[in-house]
This record gives C-alpha cells, structure tokens and sequence, in this order.
C-alpha cells in the first residue's frame, strides 16, 4: 500500500527546437503508490495530458521529453526501446480517454476490440479471449455481455462506450490506469456510474489509478492524493484531506474561490428575500416541440421525438431562471422555441402580454430587440471574418438603433468597456480572443439591442472554472444594473446554486420539478431531481 | 513549396500575357504564306507554319486569348448562377430547395461535354454560343457545392445569434454565409478555368466551337491533325499549350487549396 508504484522525477516536456523551445510541462515530479489514485488537477493548457502522454511516451511527433526519469519497478520508462515500450503500454500501465466516441474504433465490434489487447500481452486461444471478454464487460457493468460482445460502439450509449474503454484499457491486467477527463464528456448521472466503478474495479485489482481532471468536485470524490498544476508546473501535491483544509499556494486558493456555489453566493451578501417575483416578462404555457420520425420510401410518419413536452414556465422582471437537465433533455430546443428560432408544434409562448408565435415576421423582428440568447461555444456564435466592431453592431443595424455611424461605435466602445474588454481591440477579429473574452463580446452583442430577456444556453460550459466565475459576476452586475432577466440553461448544479432564483428541472422534454432555487436543491421532491443532485459529486471544502 | 508554386504560377502568367497580347493584336495571324505551307519549326520561326501557311506562333498566342476569354465569362457566369441558387435552395429550404437539388440531378446525369455538344449543336457553332452552352454545364458545380456548404454552416449559433438580432434574410446570407463558403468555391473555380478551356478546346475540335478564321487551340489542332505524319509540329505545339495551362492551372488550385486549409487551421 505504501510502496511506489511508479515515480515521476523532473520531467520536462517541450515543444519547437533549439532556439525557441516551449517548456509544456517543467520539471514535475510526483509519486503514485500502490492502489491509490493521483489526481492531476488544472484548468486547460496546464500540461496535465501531456504529463500523461510522456509517461506513455505517446507524444505528437512535434512535443519532445527534453528531460526527467519515469520510474516504473526498476525500470526507466524512457531508456526502454520501443518494442519494450509497447509492452509496458497496456500490460503494466492503461489508459482512457476522455471522448469515448473517438476513442473506439467504429467498423470494430466490442469484443474485437477487448480481444486485440489480450492477444497482444496474453497468450489466449479465440474462444479464451471471448470468454476474457464476456468476464471484462461483466465486471465493468455492461448488462448481457454475452449479446452485446459482438456489437458495435454506435450501438452503445456515451457511458456505455466509456465503460468498454475501461474494459479494454483493463485487458492486459494493468498496475496503473491513466485516465485522462473520463468522465467530462458525460453527463453527472453517467459520470457518478463511471467513477464509482473506477473505484469498484480499483478495490478489486488494487491498481493505481493516475486521474486528471478539471473539475473540483470529481478529484474530491476520487483523490488519495491531488497536485495542482499550472502552466506546466505542480505547485502543490497534498494529501486530499490536506489540500482541501488548507491550501497554501495562491493558485490553488484562488480556485477554490471561483467555486460557485450557495456558500459564495452568501458570502457575496447576496439575501434571497431581496428578490421580489413581480411582473411577468415571459410566460411559456404548454410549449411543445415535435418533430416526426419518417420512415420507408413514402416518408410516413411514424412516430414523433418530443423533444420539448407541455412545458410551461414563468419569468419575472429581473430574474434568473435556470433551466437544469442532461444532454438531450430538450433544454436548448425550448429555449430556441422561446425566441422562434425554431417551428413549435404548439403552446403559447408570451412576452409581456404579446404573444410572439402568433406575429408576423415584421413585428416579431421589432420584438427581437428584447429577447436576446448567448451561446455554449464562443468559437462558432461569432462570425470569424467579421470584426468585433461589426459584430457588436450587427444588431443595432437590423434594429436601426442609433442614428448615425458615429453613434454607432460609440456605443460600442461604451459596451465593451462594460464586459470589461479594451475598446482599442474592437478592429480585431475573433479569433485574436480568448475563450471567456470571447464569451464577453457575445455578451456585449447581446446587450447592444437593450434586451429585457436574455437566455444563456450553457454560456460557461466551455470555459475554466475561474474564467467562469468571472462570467458569472458580470453577469449578474449587468442584471442589476438593468434589471435583466436570465433564463439560464444549464448541466451544472453548482452554477445553479450561485446564480438562479428559481430553477426547472427538465427530464426528456418534460419540466419534472419547478420552483425556488432552495426549495428544489435542499429539499427536492421528483425522484429525477433526487437522482441528479446526488450524483453531483460534492466538494468537502473547510476552509476555516 | 513556394518554388514550385512559382514555376504554376510562371506558366499561368505566361499564357495570360499571351492572352493579353492576343487583345492588342499586333499580328497577322491570318496571312498566308504560300510558299511556307507546313514548314518546320526553325530558329527564325519557332513555332512553323500550318498547312496554309499561317505563323503558328501567332495563332498560339492568339488562341490562349479565345482560350481564355472563354473560360473567365464562362466561370463568372456559372459562379455567380450557381452560387446565388445554391445559397437561395440550402437558406430557405423546403420546395426552392427540392426544385435544386432535382436540377442538380438531371444536369449531373448527363455527361457534361455530351450536353454541352448538344447544345452547341442546337444552338449553332460560334464564340457566344460556346460561353452559353459551357455556362450551361457549369453552374451545376457551383450550386451543388454553394449547397451543401450552406447547409453544412446554417445552424451555427452565430447565425442564430443574428436571427435572434432580427437581421433579415438577404443581410445573413451577404454577411454570414457567403465569406464563410467562398474558400471552397474559389478553389472550384480554379478547376474550373482548366476544365471549360478543355470543353472549349473539345467543342472546337469537333468544330462546333470557335469557327475559322479565329484561331483557336482546338480548331489548330483539328486542322493539324490531317497532316499529323507530315508536320507533326502542327498538332504537337498547340497540345503542350493546352498540356501545360490546363496541368499548372491544376496544380494551382492544389496550391491554392492547401494554402486556404492551413489558414482554417490556423
């Protein structure tokens, strides 16, 4: 139990030649014991996966180990040739990826895939290696291994795929696992099934376990042992229960500290009695969006996907609603529903007493200006060949605000100095930004038109957790300032917790559970609510 | 890489300067010299004389005019066509994109230089007639990919974000569809070039295409063709001149085609 497994010492991982090298990962060094797990932590571009991918010596061709020992047993890892290497690779150390969708190979069946790692490091007939296969699959939960043995990875489910990964990774009976953001692709339900049973198969084999991660609440629930990493440096390795009591290094404080959630909220000053529902901004009564399934040479309809089912919801003046769900919940279809950027098959969608699916084109484009929408991905909501400048002003143009040219860019220079970007790099094209930047001008086009109603659909997924919670406060200072209402759909409880009022629940199409925010997080009644909160893993912060 | 783009390019240059030259006209390319009927190339003349004792080398320069005139309205033309109907079927969808897709289809099933033989045959042989019957055959090209790349970007969410601003339709196209479809549309039109001077060259050939006396590459080489044993020369050099502008036009579009995929990338 105490004993090193493998030892890391020094290892320097750079980029470029010569002249101009980049140090990706500088000078790390950390042990893993037997049957523990290690936990890489840090936000992205620190360097954790290339970390992971020196170890392997699986680097892309242009990123080169400049420096630094992996000791496994008596072994350098880096000394080894590489017919040697490749032996290392899956019988002493695993590895998973985060994607499961491409990590699979697709014209490949499950057991074909489970069998070409036993072939490779044990020495099994055909019908041992399925029999090998059936046991694998069983033990990382897949239900009728026997049937399921010989389909193909589209024909399992995000998590199922992530499960078979394991398996695969697990064939050559591994000492160490390296599992790189596993779980980060899927959603929180699926993640607690996947990280328990890491943990189940890690009790079982007793092998170690190299976890990375970005996400506070997945190492608190995995970690014997954390190192934060920064821009290619571990500036501090503790204990679990050391690091989350005291944490010593500025970047690791500041951290913990973009943590959103109720206690943060509270600590901001922020009493929830201050909020007073009254006037009703948007009313949603009955929304449904269809669409049919066509099948056979005539396209008959066959069947409908009720991707949003008979919701029906209420904002006020000045707050934020958060609609939670899982992917494929139908959170994002109703909130293009809201804005008629979609057909809806039926419901009433009204804005302050205006009922906007009855509108013509005409004046539901006058109504536009009040109902804005930011995006997930800050890469693909900006256009790349447009400039900032044109982008901010693209609204004001179709809604002829602002008379001249003049007043035009002056209101945009007011705007992003209000995101809080310098209005000196509105001549810059997108692509010249940093994600939560990015996200700061989608905010900033947004605002341009003087919406009442702004629906942010997973506006922080994309982004850190301390770029988040910039995004987050300015957020909620441009709510104050204007009295801006949110409908803010989003996956993350913790988000939730530190932003809405009132929150939704959205289950395949259907709003499960509606009401104020504490009501539905402390004391949820649907058993779906039950489920999804108690499989967000909790960080245990006691920071005195 | 940049070296070889250069000799394409060179060779390209070339022949538009031939062209340019063409416009000016300071030959007489139609002057026959009796007594030089089929000479051989010499170093007083490089290129020989044909069988009705025409200078080669001016007919040459002057074809790479026809040759190109040809193809540059012919692609403008099928540009803008295809691109405007494929942009219109893939934005606004339903029964404007039905009526495409079914025109794209009957087009696509007929081999494109049989349709065009076709048409020029129907419409008479001659240089407006060439461009019709060659823009003809080209939009479909155009349309498809105009199509498929519009569909392939409608539902980015920047799009939907001037949806949601209240831009009108013709404003999101202009602004938002067409710069981020025009890479792969540039590139087609460079293969373009090269294929319609080939169709023009082909439909000469068979005489449906540029009528004598106005030189043309295709037509050279028809009237060559008769004393290919005798004169060789008269075949062989109008061939290398469609041989090298068609292959370093190619290779350009590769080039050109490679260079706009790093700055995706980038």
């Amino acid at each position: 139990m105490s004993k090193n497994l493998i030892q890391i010492k020094n290892l320097t991982t750079s980029v470029g030649l010569a002249d101009n090298k980049v140090n990706i990962v500088n000078n790390v060094s950390f042990d893993i014991k037997h049957g523990e797990t290690f936990v890489l932590l840090g936000e992205s571009g620190s360097g954790k996966s290339i970390t992971a991918l020196s170890i392997m010596r699986l680097l892309p061709a242009a990123v080169k180990i400049s420096s630094g020992k992996v000791i496994l047993g008596s072994k350098d890892l880096f000394e080894l040739p590489e017919n040697r290497m490749r032996k290392v690779r899956g019988a002493n150390i695993g590895m998973i990826f985060q994607e499961p969708q491409t990590s699979l190979n697709p014209v490949l069946t499950a057991g074909q895939q489970i069998s070409e790692t036993l072939r490779q490091h044990e020495n099994l007939s055909k019908n041992e290696c399925i029999t090998r296969s059936i046991e694998l699959l069983t033990a990382v939960g897949i239900p009728e291994p026997t049937r399921r043995i010989n389909e193909y990875p589209h024909q399992f489910s995000g998590g199922m795929k992530q499960r078979i990964m394991i398996a695969i990774a697990l064939a050559g009976k591994p000492d160490l696992l390296i599992a790189d953001e596993p779980t980060t692709a899927l959603d929180v339900t699926i993640q607690a099934q996947v990280l328990d049973l890491l943990k189940k198969l890690q009790s079982e084999t007793g092998m170690s376990i190299l976890f990375i991660t970005h996400d506070l609440g997945v190492a608190s629930k995995m970690a014997d042992h954390i190192a934060v990493m920064k821009d290619g440096e571990i500036v501090e390795t503790k204990s679990k229960k050391d690091l989350f009591r005291k944490p010593e290094h500025p970047y690791t404080l500041k951290l913990f500290s973009a943590i959103p959630s109720w206690e943060k909220r509270v600590n901001e000053g922020e009493i929830e009695s201050t909020h007073r529902r009254e006037s009703t901004l948007l009313e949603v009564k009955n929304l449904k969006v269809h669409y049919p399934i066509k099948k056979g040479i005539f396209k008959r309809t066959i069947g409908q996907v009720r991707a949003v089912d008979d919701v029906s919801i209420k904002l006020h003046e000045g707050e934020t609603v958060a609609v939670v769900g899982e992917s494929g919940s139908g959170k994002t279809t109703m909130g293009k529903g809201i804005l008629q950027l979609l057909d809806i098959t039926s419901g009433d969608v009204s804005y302050q007493k205006t009922n906007l699916n009855s509108l013509d084109s005409h004046s539901l484009r006058k109504m536009r200006t009040d109902i804005q929408i930011i995006f997930q991905d800050p890469y693909s909501s900006m256009n790349p060949r447009m400039m900032i400048n044109d982008i901010i002003q693209e609204g004001m143009i179709a809604q002829s605000i602002g008379n001249s040219q003049k007043e035009r860019d002056h209101s945009v220079i007011t705007l992003l100095e209000q995101v809080g970007l310098d209005p000196e790099h509105r001549f810059r094209y997108p692509h010249e930004f940093s994600g939560g930047q990015r996200q700061r001008i989608c905010i900033a086009r947004a605002l341009a038109v003087k919406p009442k109603l702004i629906i942010c659909d997973e506006p922080t997924s994309a982004l850190d957790v301390s770029v988040q919670a910039q995004i987050l406060s300015l957020l909620k200072d441009l709510q104050k300032q204007y009295k801006l209402a949110f409908l803010f759909i989003t996956h993350n409880i913790s988000v939730v917790e530190y932003i809405a009022h009132y929150v939704a629940v959205m289950y395949q199409g259907k709003i499960v559970e509606q009401g104020d925010v504490e009501d539905v997080l402390k004391r949820p009644k649907n058993s779906y609510t039950k489920k999804l909160l108690s499989a967000v893993p909790h960080i245990e912060l006691n920071i005195s | 890489m940049t070296k070889k783009l250069n000799i394409y390019f060179f060779v390209v240059l070339f022949w538009l300067f031939c062209a340019l030259l063409g416009i000016l006209n300071p030959f007489h390319e139609n002057q026959i010299v009796l007594n030089k009927i089929l000479q051989e190339p010499s170093w007083n003349n490089w290129c020989g004389y044909d069988h009705l004792g025409r200078s080669i080398c001016e007919r040459i320069i002057l074809g790479a005019k026809t040759s190109f005139s040809v193809a540059i309205i012919v692609v403008l033309i099928s540009f803008i066509v295809g691109t405007t109907l494929g942009v219109i079927g893939a934005w606004f969808g339903g029964i404007y994109d039905k009526v495409l897709v079914i025109l794209i289809d009957i087009f696509i099933a007929f081999p494109g230089i049989l349709l065009a033989i076709a048409l020029a045959g129907l419409l008479g042989p001659g240089l407006i007639n060439t461009v019709i019957a060659l823009s003809i055959v080209g939009w479909v090209g155009f349309s498809r990919l105009a199509r498929v790349q519009t569909l392939s970007i409608k539902n980015r969410d920047h799009i939907a974000a001037a949806q949601a601003l209240g831009t009108m339709d013709y404003r999101i196209t202009l602004k938002h569809v067409l710069p981020l479809i025009m890479a792969p549309l540039i590139i087609e039109a460079t293969f373009s070039v090269a294929g319609v001077i080939i169709a023009e060259a082909g439909l000469s050939f068979l005489g449906l295409g540029i009528q004598p006396p106005v030189a043309s590459w295709g037509s050279m080489i028809k009237d060559g063709s008769q004393y290919m044993l005798v004169a060789p020369h008269a075949v062989l050099i109008p061939s290398f001149a469609i041989l090298s502008l068609v292959l370093c036009i190619n290779f350009l579009g590769d080039h050109i085609r490679d260079m706009l995929d790093i700055t995706e990338s980038k």
